[in-house]
């Protein structure tokens, strides 16, 4: 239905959906408690009439009578009205409509959209649905729908991200059709699960619909600055079909008291005051008349054209992170390396280790939790997708699928409920192949790191260079560009001093050069040295300054948070100080806790795990006293190798050398550095 | 009176904390230490902030065939125990509300992470409801003071012979699934969220009583 998608995405023409159904069907008969599905079978000619009349009232898109079709309801097996019979005969009701009006006003576009809605289940973990059942579910009517000649899929009166995610999944996975969503707000502005416009518009454009709005619920005045928000959100058409006012029930019939001139009237203004507001229509209530009245009032206007948004933005079900508004933190936590207990309790197959500590960053303050279960000897894919879903379960914060396993990552995606961030894909052409798709089907913000086959450039044009080729490698895939965000590599300053600069230059360049947004696991900078918390704040510090968007740390460490905190309150982030106040009048400055500290002779560490005072440097053993021995554990490179040479020259045997003097050292070296006295610059 | 639908959002209501106690498990001189007392007060914090409490109300009048056998507005019923608590009521209202799938995600939380808090965040929650239903019964007995009308107590499916099986009617009836996102859990028939209740309130008379 290339015509049909080439129209909308025009966006010059305004494109008129149809209206209500329901009061319609009640009016012929149709029985309280009745699925209004039979009448596909039991009464196609009530369908037909309200179909013809809606496409003479100037709509382009009727709907079929499919809201409720699905297994659920119709058992394919069921005698009288088997699933196939009810959505096939919908589809071929509303076509003969389409083709005999066709016929008649050959220059009118007419399209058929297969109409899904709720199945009527609450998905689990709060409900009892399965994601991949609910999937399948969707599938089945969908593929039914497009073999019997529907011409779009339009899903709509969707409450529940999660379940609306099943419904554009099955439709994409099930047929080449155009697919449109629109979903129904509360007059509080947001979904009943909880997640607003632009979490949703996120979502739905992650997976890849021709065009979204609202629907149903409320009536076009109490729509206006939903729609308001979710036009200034999309970068798609935007379809608006709300009730002839909010529903009043007598005697049994429900009522809807706006006239078709005040709808119209209404719509005229949402259509006008909004960008890319492309699609028209109604929902509960409204008649022909109200869609005639709106075609006529829209005559002579041209619609607006969709302006893209730039944000970068996550979203779980009910949270959405906008990134480039300003920064925020991504919590470290869930992660094995360097942690034993993790590491036991994912062997262990323990979640609650995992949920314990989301939970924990995200009342310390992070917004976006990083999700990585990466261990050689366990099952990835399946630890990983059922710590996603667990913690989705509870924790309202967007995740962050953190793997360079892509079986995992996709398992992950696909059951995420939301647009999840993605760590990560990098410039090598085998990581781009593999995570590129998965973003394109799924959506995501995708995290890139600045290395490819090469390594990691030593230079800030290298980094950038390989910037480049990601952002090529995503248009070539139809990712948007403000759906990647650059990780611009912390390495330890321990061994290359110059480390830190070319990260904090990087993040500076990639945010002049390109506007786009910044990730950092900033604590790697210490790595090997002590007091880490000291270098890691004051390179926070830094970072946020050249403009890192995303720091990813440990919001539990009140360093670091205090870093974050002031660094909002300073650059004007933090209105009046507001939440730097509400965090800080209470607490004591550094300064006053180590009196404290000392008054009760009590050494805390902090939570980087050093400890506030450094031991003393143990004894080195007799073998630090030989010349060899010294050279090593000071770490004096070329000391060592002219030393050894001079000890294999003066006739001392070569295993000699390795077993009495470089082994001995290395092990005091190794000791040293797990007790936190040696560091790896020495 | 007015019959037929309305909605209604957040309202201002105060927490019954000895009912509370009695969710939670506390009875008579059994009263919660201090560590508690504390729990629930973290759990009506959270409550609050999270909570986002919803009704549907739908006012119609009653057609009675027999005092067991009625139809409010076109929700039919059969149901002895109904009919009894609707004695002398000329119409009825069908409440349906919740606190949101927001609260289930504590819940969830809880029952995983922190068992203690689970319990009382429960009791919490259901107290929350409760509450919320009171003000709503309140409010709407305010308003119907001046035409000597008055309300008789909740009565929800699965009291007495009114089953849970009338939960899929009452939920279609005042529209749960579409403005308040309630929906039944597989066989069981329990709503979910679930921090959600159904209710029939009868309205009553005073001078016909």
């Amino acid at each position: 239905m290339r015509n049909f998608l080439k129209k909308i995405q025009d966006n010059k023409e305004f494109i008129y959906f149809d209206g209500g159904m329901g009061t319609y069907l009640q009016a012929n008969g149709l029985k309280s408690g009745q699925l209004p599905e039979t009448f596909n079978l039991d009464r196609p000619e009530v369908l037909k009439e309200l179909a013809m009349a809606y496409a003479e009232a100037g709509a382009n898109v009727l709907n079929t009578n499919t809201f409720g079709a699905n297994r659920l309801k119709f058992p394919m097996d069921d005698p009288t009205y088997p699933l196939d019979q009810i959505v096939t005969s919908a589809v071929k009701n509303t076509a003969a409509v389409r083709d005999a009006y066709k016929k008649a006003n050959p220059h009118r576009d007419v399209f058929v959209a297969l109409d899904l809605g709720p199945t009527g289940k609450l998905l689990a973990p709060m409900g009892t649905l399965d994601f991949e059942e609910a999937v399948s579910i969707y599938s089945e009517v969908v593929r039914l729908g497009a073999e019997a000649g529907a011409d779009c899929v339009l899903i709509e009166t969707m409450s529940d991200t999660y379940e609306l995610k099943a419904a554009v999944l099955a439709a994409k996975e099930s047929c080449d059709l155009p697919v449109f969503a629109t979903v129904i707000f509360s007059e509080n502005g947001k979904l009943l699960t909880g997640g607003e416009p632009k979490g949703v518009v996120a979502l739905l454009e992650g997976l890849g619909v021709d065009g979204l709005g609202v629907n149903c619920g409320l009536g076009p005045k109490e729509m206006k600055p939903i729609v308001a928000e979710i036009a200034k959100a999309a970068s798609v058409p935007v379809i608006v079909n709300p009730n002839a006012g909010l529903p009043r029930v007598e005697g049994g019939v429900t009522y809807y008291d706006i006239t078709p001139k005040d709808f119209a009237a209404t719509m005229q203004e949402i259509a006008t005051e909004n960008p890319g507001v492309i699609g028209l229509g109604g929902c509960c209530g409204t008649t022909p008349d109200h869609i005639k009245a709106l075609v006529d009032k829209m005559q002579g206007i041209r619609a607006n054209p969709v302006i893209p948004c730039e944000d970068t933005v996550t979203s779980s079900g009910a949270v959405h992170v906008v990134l480039n508004e300003k920064p925020v933190i991504i919590g470290e936590r869930i992660n094995p390396t360097g942690k034993s207990k993790m590491k036991q309790a994912l062997r262990e197959d323990d979640l609650n280790y995992i949920l314990n500590e989301g939970v924990t960053e995200e009342e310390n303050g992070a917004h976006i939790l990083d999700v990585n279960v990466g261990l050689p000897e366990i099952d990835e894919p399946s630890v990983l997708k059922r710590a996603v879903y667990e913690l989705q379960g509870i924790s309202s914060l967007p995740l962050q699928i953190d793997t360079s396993d892509f079986i995992a990552m996709e398992a992950a995606m696909r059951i995420y409920n939301g647009k999840p961030m993605i760590n990560s894909v990098n410039g090598k052409q085998e990581v781009i192949k593999a995570v590129f798709p998965l973003v394109k089907k799924y959506g995501g913000v995708l995290v890139a790191l600045l290395l490819d086959e090469e390594g990691i450039p030593t230079t800030v044009e290298g980094r950038m260079a390989i910037a480049e080729k990601i952002y090529a490698a995503a248009d070539s895939y139809g990712v948007p560009r403000k759906d990647i965000v650059f990780d611009a590599l912390v390495m330890t300053i321990s061994t290359d001093s110059a480390a830190a600069k070319i990260t904090l230059d990087t993040v500076r360049a990639i945010t002049q050069t390109y506007g786009a947004c910044t990730v950092l696991g900033v604590s790697n900078v210490s790595f090997g040295l002590p007091r880490r918390d000291l270098i890691n704040t004051t390179f926070y510090a830094l970072a946020l300054e050249n403009g890192l968007t995303a720091g990813i740390i440990n919001p539990s460490s009140k360093a670091m948070k205090s870093v974050y905190d002031s660094f909002l309150a300073v650059r004007g982030y933090d209105n009046n100080c507001v939440s730097f106040i509400g965090g800080y009048a209470d607490s004591i400055s550094a300064e006053a806790e180590l009196k404290k500290i000392k008054e009760s002779g009590v050494v805390t560490s902090d939570t980087s795990g050093n400890t506030g005072t450094s031991p003393a440097v143990d004894d080195r053993s007799d073998i630090a006293k030989t010349p060899l021995g010294s050279a090593i554990i000071k770490g004096l490179k070329e000391n060592c190798a002219r030393l050894s040479k001079e000890m294999l020259s003066s006739g001392t045997d070569p295993l000699d050398v390795i077993n009495s003097y470089i082994v001995p050292s290395l092990d005091v070296v190794g000791k040293g550095f797990e007790k936190n006295t040696i560091f790896l610059p020495q | 009176m007015q019959y037929g639908l309305r909605r209604i959002g957040k309202i201002p209501f105060d927490i019954n904390r000895r009912e509370l106690y009695i969710y939670s498990g506390y009875r008579g001189k059994n009263v919660p230490d201090e560590p508690v007392e504390k729990l629930i007060d973290e759990c009506l914090a959270e409550l609050d902030e999270q909570a986002d409490p919803k009704a549907v109300l739908r006012t119609e009048a009653i057609v009675r065939r027999s005092p067991g056998d009625f139809s409010i507005g076109d929700f039919a019923v059969k149901s002895e125990a109904l009919g009894k608590n609707l004695f002398g009521c000329h119409a009825a209202i069908l409440l349906g509300a919740t606190l949101s799938t927001s609260i289930d995600l504590l819940l969830h939380r809880y029952s995983k992470l922190a068992i203690t808090k689970s319990v009382i965040m429960q009791a919490s929650a259901a107290a929350y409801i409760e509450a919320y239903l009171d003000a709503i019964m309140d409010q709407l007995r305010e308003e119907l003071k001046p035409e000597g009308l008055s309300l008789c107590p909740r009565f929800s499916p699965g009291f007495g012979d009114f089953g849970t099986e009338y939960q899929p009617a009452f939920l279609e009836a005042v529209d749960a699934k579409r403005y308040l996102g309630i929906s039944l859990s597989g066989e069981s028939q329990m709503l979910v969220p679930t921090k959600s209740v159904t209710a029939v309130i009868g309205i009553k008379g005073d001078n016909h009583a």
